[in-house]
């Protein structure tokens, strides 16, 4: 028994799995309302979910929700039937379900169902009841069912039944009823079946081999009903039956059977032989789950076949964290270490990396363990030596055994016929003075030993009633001065004057004060860091000062109302930080005393259950090297810290592997290890803050839900997510659908519900990550158009974040008129009305320039038609004077008929008449508009000619007068040249020239117009010729309108004058 | 025998109608007893004499030269009147041409060439302008489409568009210059009814509108 004890307290200590397992904590797996189904078949596929076939329908679990499938007759893509045996996934993610009534593939990427079933009716023969598959290397389904072993290939929809065949005897199939199914790294396969098993090549051969059950042989198969086929890393086979464990031995062509049952002889054995379940705990371990024998861990020796030990976990009624049944069906370790094990009452699971805090419980009959579970006080004195009061005893562990982890404790009780006993069992507190007395108060008298010499005695001496202790109940002793100390006692606060080393005697004296205590019933007495001395009652704190030689108490009570007041009367500790402040814990919240001066009156800071704490009966306080406060509860411990916004660090309980659910007032104590010890009503915990022990397992993180405008979206064609969420990297959507919410889950399953969540949204401004602490969802409204990428991180429930972020892009598409389209085309809009404002106006403004100029044209026209009507009225006054003058210079030259001279001067007078007035004629035709042509110039010329010559020998003809000329425009003073330049040819030729046929005409020639004169008169010699032609005035007015004039003339042959302009 | 080519003047200024009438009359072959100083005197008096040519001003207060041949030349078909006129206005005097004269000349023409040139209207030959030939073929191109000219007046107003004198028209054509002129009569003759026909249509549609 000691050495179990023994072997039992390393565990406890070093908390690992060590060589001899370990004692498992059994806690449901599921919450209230969870999956309540019972489970007959777990998987956890690669992802991480957890999967949970059940009689009644198949779950997939993450933590915190469980999807449920179940039959749904109008839906061909639900599961086949709710009976769900077995769980297979194949090396393409898919999840095969075994039911009773049929074979079913699901996708997790479309979350739907494919079925197989052999025949649509409920059939008899058992075709459809599916126990077991398994894929092999060619990735050939292999399915075992009540009838026959069957062959599927997914690719072909092939399939190919396999029956025990009588003729071929054990060359084929052993059995119909297929238990199990199993590739070895082989390439064979085994076939578990109700008789015996088959084994055979899968290379396309299938020479099937079975094996019987044997009873006779001894190192045969000693049953017929093979149940489980486990292959082992190191390619060990192992059987598990109806009547025992095998393992499966090769050697030269032949197999033989290792058997594991129960013996009567044999050390450690099985606890049931009906193993229904087999899996593999690593290396040289297996799990087995039985029928009625709970579950079973085997560990095997590495010196192969011999030697296993067994350690049964088996349902106990007294241990609430044992099984919850003995009968167990199948069996599941995950990727984080943790064991599921589906049984009759329900799925268990079970953490085998150990509890964080370990344990320290009395065992009945061991007196070296603990005397009692119910632990009150606990004291390191000052040689090392740990003392433990309980509620029946007291403990002491000696320095050399607490430095080497042995906790085997000496037990001391009172004991009546023991004058030298302890006084009383129940201790309420330890204490050690400046002399190395320890003081030990218990329900009855107060017992002092000198700690260095007690061992030899072991006597106590103590003081009662008899010495004038005001109360035998007492519950601390300090010492105050060298030998003063107060006590409290039930009876109040008193004064005790002894000196043990000395004497035996003592004097208890009351305190007298000016005031009364708010309590007489005194527990605990603290030193704050002005001197002032605490005191804890059943009723109220008081502050004991002393003001001018005079005692008082200063009383402080809960105020109702007062938030500054003590939170409740009922006192239950005091501590004292390393900041020296004083913390007072209550059964109604902690209390941190706000202490502004030794003189002023103080208050209190209170915490409870507003600030996060489980539970606000504040049993010790304990602090740790950091800082924080260790505070213990009825609901398990609180790790605080006052300086942080969010004080609660974190929080622990018996899930964490806490001795209890709630602890003992007062009972606490640090150690100079930094080694924390809280006691319980059942056992005491210690451990170091720093070590303990964390989940490493980093939990991989998947959305596992969508929501849009709080609908959940299913994959589909025609829906947002064409495969699942989970493997769905992003989403698009229309800017209506504006209310998304996302769920995820971090899949480690030791706690889940203390797994953590972060996340950012890359279109919020805050870079930073967004806490969720355990809440797994996030909504969002209202989302920009646009891309926004969603990351979410996971921890696991002690904080291990999985830093890669699992990321969702979401695309919210723009409404019709925010669309980059929509965007383009008002830009166009806009740039086109920009355009045709520009436009329309620079039409108005060129038309109003045009209207201007065209006003102005008309003006100009009308000013011209103005001066030429004016120059023309002006002609018309001339006219009429001439007129005159010729009429009147006619009627004189008739009268002087006679006088000859005066005819001739009459006869000038007419000419030179007739000439101004033709000058002015051709004044007032150069003015006029109308005439600005070559065609009227040509034509006036032609008009001149013609009364020029009509009188005259010389035949005048024009040529080339074409109305078309009527376009070619001259200048007024151009045509006036032009007009005198030829006017005067004209008149040379009609005096000199002595022509026959003169000629006018008019040539375009090389983009010229020639303006030709000529006559075949006798010609003149251009360069003899002075004056008097008016050849120099010709040039000199073609110069002047820059034309060129050319005059050819030769003797004899006439004369011709060219204009080119 | 030298014909005696009677005339009438019709002349708002004073010394312009008796020096021009004391030449004429002082001219051997030519009689200028009447004239007038507007055309509502005229207008009483001239149908009723004896007149081959009348000189009519353009520019005359009251009722216009053109209007006044308006009036006269229905009553006096055989006499033939020519324009005076200051200006060379070709609208005014193709008007007048229209209305019924035979021919224009320019006031201050030297009287000698004015005498030669009543001597010519009275013995058929009307000059005609080039600007005044397009101006007739513009005119009887617009009022009727089938012209009433013949193919060869036709050919000779075109001629004359081209700033052909007669002499070269005449030869172009092979006529003497005394046929070309008389279709030049001719023509004129058809501007008259053709104008007047126009006007009476013209006061028809007017009068119905």
């Amino acid at each position: 028994m000691r050495k179990l004890a023994f072997l039992l307290s390393i565990t406890f200590l070093f908390g690992k799995s060590c060589v001899f397992g370990q004692v498992l904590k059994f806690e449901p797996a599921f919450k209230q309302g969870e999956i309540v189904q019972i489970p007959i078949a777990i998987l956890q596929d690669s992802k991480g979910f957890i999967w949970i076939g059940t009689t009644d329908g198949v779950y997939r679990y993450d933590g915190k929700e469980s999807l449920e499938f179940r039959h749904d007759p109008s839906d061909s893509t639900s599961i086949s039937n709710n009976y769900v045996k077995e769980l297979f996934e194949d090396r393409k993610g898919n999840i095969w379900m075994g039911t009773s009534f049929g074979l079913n593939c699901y996708d997790p990427r479309t979350e739907t169902f494919t079925r197989f079933l052999r025949t649509d009716t409920d059939d008899l023969t058992g075709d459809n009841f599916i126990h077991s598959i398994e894929e092999d290397h060619r990735g050939k389904i292999w399915y075992g069912t009540y009838n026959g072993l069957f062959q599927f290939t997914p690719s072909t929809d092939s399939l190919i039944q396999f029956l025990p065949s009588i003729e071929k005897g054990e060359k084929s199939l052993s059995n119909e009823v297929i238990w199990d199914i199993h590739e070895d790294q082989q390439h064979r396969i085994w076939v578990a079946t109700q008789l015996g098993f088959t084994l055979f090549k899968n290379d396309g051969t299938l020479d099937f081999q079975a094996y019987y059950g044997d009873m006779k042989n001894e190192n045969g198969l000693a049953t017929d009903r093979i149940f489980n086929i486990l292959e082992q890393a190191d390619s060990s086979i192992w059987l598990s039956s109806y009547d025992g464990l095998f393992r499966v031995i090769e050697s030269n062509d032949s197999i033989y059977f290792k058997r594991f049952h129960i013996h009567s002889e044999a050390p450690a054995n099985l606890s049931d032989n009906r193993v229904f379940d087999l899996y593999s705990g690593g290396r040289n371990r297996l799990w087995l789950g039985t029928y009625a024998g709970g579950l079973n861990e085997v560990v095997i020796s590495p010196d192969a076949s011999e030697n296993i030990k067994v350690i049964h976990h088996k349902e106990d009624p007294k241990n609430v964290f044992s099984l919850r049944s003995n009968n167990i069906e199948n069996i599941l370790i995950d990727e984080s270490g943790m064991l599921w094990i589906a049984t009759k009452n329900g799925m268990d699971k079970a953490s085998l990396s150990g509890n964080k805090f370990q344990t320290i419980r009395s065992i009945p009959d061991d007196s070296t363990s603990l005397s009692s579970d119910i632990i009150k006080s606990f004291f390191k004195d000052s040689f090392g030596n740990l003392w433990i009061g309980t509620f029946k005893g007291l403990n002491f562990l000696s320095a050399e055994n607490l430095k080497k982890g042995i906790f085997q404790f000496e037990q001391f009780y009172a004991d009546r016929n023991n004058r030298f006993s302890l006084s009383h069992n129940n201790i309420n507190g330890i204490y050690e003075d400046s002399q190395a007395y320890l003081w030990i108060n218990t329900f009855y008298g107060l017992n002092y030993i000198h700690i260095p010499t007690f061992l030899k005695k072991k006597k106590f001496k103590h003081f009662n009633e008899r010495h004038g202790i005001p109360h035998t109940i007492n519950h601390s002793t300090v010492e105050i001065s060298p030998g003063e100390y107060w006590v409290g006692t039930n009876g109040g606060l008193a004064r005790m004057y002894c000196n043990p080393a000395k004497s035996d005697s003592v004097r208890f004296e009351t305190i007298k004060s000016e005031n009364e205590i708010v309590n007489t019933h005194t527990l605990n007495v603290i030193q704050d860091r002005f001197g002032n001395y605490w005191i804890g009652t059943f009723n109220g704190v008081a502050k004991y000062v002393t003001r001018q030689g005079k005692i008082f108490f200063e009383n402080y009570i809960h105020e109702l109302g007062n938030p500054n007041s003590l939170s409740d009367n009922s006192f239950r500790c005091f501590f004292r930080d390393r900041k020296n402040r004083i913390w007072i814990g209550t059964r109604s919240g902690l209390n941190m005393v706000v202490q502004e001066s030794k003189e002023s009156r103080d208050w209190f800071k209170t915490y409870g259950l507003k600030d996060g704490f489980p539970n606000d009966v504040i049993h010790a306080i304990e602090e740790d090297d950091q800082g924080q406060l260790w505070i213990t509860t009825n609901k398990g411990i609180v790790v605080f810290n006052p300086e942080l916004k969010d004080p609660v660090v974190a929080t622990y309980n018996q899930n964490d592997g806490l001795a209890a659910r709630s602890f003992v007032f007062r009972a606490s104590m640090k150690d100079e290890n930094g080694n924390l010890y809280f006691g319980t009503a059942d056992g005491f915990n210690f451990f170091h803050p720093e070590k303990l022990p964390q989940n490493t397992y980093v939990p991989p993180v998947y959305f596992t839900k969508l929501k849009v405008l709080n609908e959940v979206i299913k994959p589909g064609p025609s829906s947002i997510l064409q495969q699942s969420i989970s493997y769905t990297n992003a989403i698009t959507l229309q800017y209506w659908q504006n209310i998304i919410s996302l769920e995820f889950a971090a899949l480690d399953f030791n706690k889940p519900e203390k797994n953590r969540y972060q996340y950012r949204l890359s279109s919020l401004n805050n870079k930073s990550w967004i806490n969720l602490k355990h809440n797994n969802q996030v909504t969002f409204t209202n989302l920009s158009p646009g891309e926004h990428l969603l990351e979410v991180k996971g921890s696991n429930n002690d904080g291990l974040w999985n830093e890669q972020p699992t990321q969702l892009l979401i695309k919210v598409l723009p409404p019709v008129w925010r669309t980059w389209w929509a965007y383009l085309f008002y830009l166009l809009a806009f740039i086109s009305s920009i355009y045709l404002f520009v436009k329309n106006r620079i039409r108005r403004k060129t038309e109003k320039i045009q209207a201007i100029a065209q006003l102005e044209k008309a003006r100009a026209e009308e000013r011209e038609q103005l001066r030429k009507k004016n120059t023309a009225d002006f002609h018309d006054e001339l006219g009429h004077h001439f007129t005159k003058i010729s009429l009147f210079l006619e009627l004189a030259e008739r009268q002087s008929a006679e006088n000859k001279p005066l005819k001739e001067y009459l006869s000038k007078i007419k000419s030179n008449a007739s000439g101004l007035s033709e000058g002015l004629r051709d004044l007032i035709w150069s003015l006029d508009p109308k005439k600005d042509s070559l065609y009227q110039t040509l034509v006036r010329l032609q008009e001149f000619g013609d009364s020029l010559f009509e009188f005259s020998d010389i035949r005048f003809k024009t040529d080339g007068l074409d109305e078309a000329l009527e376009s070619v425009e001259l200048a007024p003073d151009v045509k006036k040249n032009v007009l005198m330049i030829f006017k005067e040819a004209m008149n040379n030729c009609l005096k000199y020239s002595n022509a026959k046929n003169a000629l006018l005409k008019s040539v375009i020639k090389d983009r010229h117009c020639y303006v030709v004169f000529k006559d075949d008169g006798q010609g003149f010699n251009p360069y003899e010729i002075k004056n008097g032609y008016g050849l120099k005035n010709m040039h000199s007015r073609a110069q002047k309108v820059k034309a060129q004039l050319e005059i050819k003339s030769v003797a004899n042959q006439g004369t011709e004058i060219s204009l080119r302009l | 025998m030298k014909e005696i080519i009677h005339v009438a003047i019709v002349e708002d200024d004073d010394e312009i109608r008796q020096t021009l009438a004391l030449i004429i009359n002082g001219t051997p072959g030519y009689h200028c007893k009447h004239t007038f100083i507007d055309c509502e005197s005229a207008n009483k008096e001239l149908p009723n004499l004896y007149v081959n040519v009348v000189l009519m001003d353009i520019e005359l207060p009251g009722i216009s030269g053109i209007d006044g041949i308006k009036q006269l030349k229905p009553q006096m078909p055989n006499t033939d009147f020519i324009m005076l006129t200051i200006k060379q206005d070709d609208n005014s005097i193709f008007d007048s041409l229209c209305a019924g004269a035979s021919g224009y000349l320019m006031k201050d023409t030297p009287p000698s060439e004015l005498l030669r040139s009543i001597t010519e209207v009275y013995k058929g030959g009307s000059p005609m302008s080039t600007n005044i030939a397009r101006k007739v073929i513009q005119s009887f191109q617009i009022s009727t489409p089938p012209s009433p000219l013949s193919g060869r007046e036709t050919e000779i107003l075109q001629l004359l568009c081209k700033g052909m004198n007669y002499r070269s028209i005449a030869e172009q054509l092979y006529l003497s210059a005394h046929t070309v002129k008389s279709h030049i009569k001719n023509i004129y003759k058809k501007l008259h009814v053709n104008s007047r026909a126009e006007a009476v249509s013209k006061a028809i549609k007017d009068k119905l509108i």
